[in-house]
């Protein structure tokens, strides 16, 4: 089904769904989420990290459902292996997802959501059963942010939550994050303040009406020959959150600014975040020319584009 | 577009992650439960390896999947076009 537009009908370009990656690439550069969200520029070559991401948490959706469907953490393994095994082999083409990444590629895939849900089999976090009797996992959520744009539109906040669990009475949200670098506290830290996390935070108490503690953070460290794991819990007091809220107006003055002057500025402060902007080359071209020939060649546009109304399906 | 010869599996005692990666160029499709199994069984067989090294304090580096009780469905491996567009995988 085709998901109703997150773009206002007004101001060609200005967002009124935003989820935490538009929020979060506007933060970062304007000119970033004018190339990635709006036009929907993607490298050509595959992003093995956006790939491998969306397959873990799809694995965990699946075994999280089939767990809740009755099945023994055995039966639920072998329902995920043999689910990761299938998803990354094209029957028609007759191959194999085959990444240049060394650290995430189909062995190690495989491998780590093998070793993870063995680690965490007797997890303490138990998901929660939602009233439609099934597990949460994989939440699509939107609520009303109460600010509006100048057009008297109002702006949603929205997204995805990959599931919602309770530990000693006291309700989390879990995701899970991989790194290829050794998990210690700092890499944790990198997650206070976090936009993402904020907004997750903020969609559990308000449209799942769930009094959150915070969220449990999965990390896997992937590495070429192992996968470690290691979990903590990344709060968010009502003040951070209050903060956080209340700074959402700039932003979204700003977007709606450039939405209008149909112009998003670059912050060349962030062209080096992340290991390098992959549109550095764009916006470092010497003409618009030279620019555009360089999207044309290393870029292709996503289609559709992103649009964080768009349900996530059931299995 | 790179192409990999993939390698008998009767020719290997001991293979490395991206020989399994390899031997996984069949469809999962025509896989057995007991592929499926053993698969399952060999993964933590490795992860047993690799605290077994770490406790003793030896390298984990070369700790891999030891062939041949890593199920292998006919036939025989072929060459392999490993040049994959992400969106045949509907990702």
């Amino acid at each position: 089904m085709e998901a109703e537009s997150p773009f206002s009908l007004v101001v060609p370009q200005l967002q009124v769904a935003i989820d935490s990656t538009s929020l979060g690439e506007f933060k970062t550069c304007p000119r970033k989420y004018q190339l990635s969200i709006l036009e929907g520029w993607q490298r050509r070559i595959e992003s093995v990290h956006l790939t491998f991401g969306l397959l873990i948490h799809r694995a965990s959706e699946i075994y999280h459902h089939l767990k809740f469907e009755g099945a023994d953490h055995e039966e639920a393994l072998k329902g995920v292996v043999s689910w990761g095994l299938k998803k990354t082999f094209n029957s028609t083409a007759g191959k194999p997802w085959n990444s240049d990444d060394p650290q995430k590629n189909r062995f190690t895939f495989i491998r780590s959501i093998i070793w993870y849900f063995d680690h965490f089999k007797d997890d303490p976090f138990k998901t929660i059963l939602l009233n439609n009797g099934k597990p949460a996992v994989e939440l699509s959520f939107q609520f009303d942010s109460t600010f509006s744009y100048s057009t008297a539109e109002p702006i949603r906040i929205c997204g995805h939550l990959d599931r919602l669990a309770t530990f000693s009475d006291y309700t989390f949200i879990s995701d899970i994050k991989t790194t290829k670098n050794t998990i210690s506290k700092s890499w944790f830290d990198k997650f206070t303040p976090d936009n993402q996390f904020s907004t997750y935070s903020l969609a559990g108490k308000i449209f799942y009406k769930v009094e959150t503690q915070g969220l449990i953070v999965d990390g896997w460290q992937v590495s070429v020959n192992f996968t470690k794991f290691e979990r903590q819990i990344i709060e968010r007091n009502p003040y951070q959150l209050d903060r956080w809220w209340k700074e959402l107006p700039f932003w979204f003055s700003q977007m709606e600014r450039c939405a209008t002057d149909q112009y998003w500025p670059q912050n060349d402060k962030s062209c080096n975040l992340f290991g390098g902007c992959q549109f550095r080359g764009v916006c470092s071209a010497k003409s618009k020319q030279s620019a555009d020939l360089i999207l044309s060649q290393d870029f292709v546009q996503r289609n559709p584009r992103w649009n964080p109304l768009q349900h996530r399906s059931d299995i | 577009m790179i192409q990999s010869e993939l390698p008998q599996s009767n020719a290997l005692s001991e293979v490395s992650p991206t020989s399994i990666q390899e031997l996984w160029a069949l469809d999962p499709e025509r896989w057995s439960e007991k592929d499926l199994e053993l698969t399952i069984s060999e993964i933590r067989k490795l992860r047993e390896r690799l605290r077994e090294a770490e406790i003793a304090g030896k390298p984990t580096r070369n700790v891999r999947i030891k062939n041949p009780t890593l199920p292998l469905p006919s036939p025989q491996p072929q060459l392999v076009d490993i040049d994959v567009n992400l969106e045949e995988f509907g990702i």
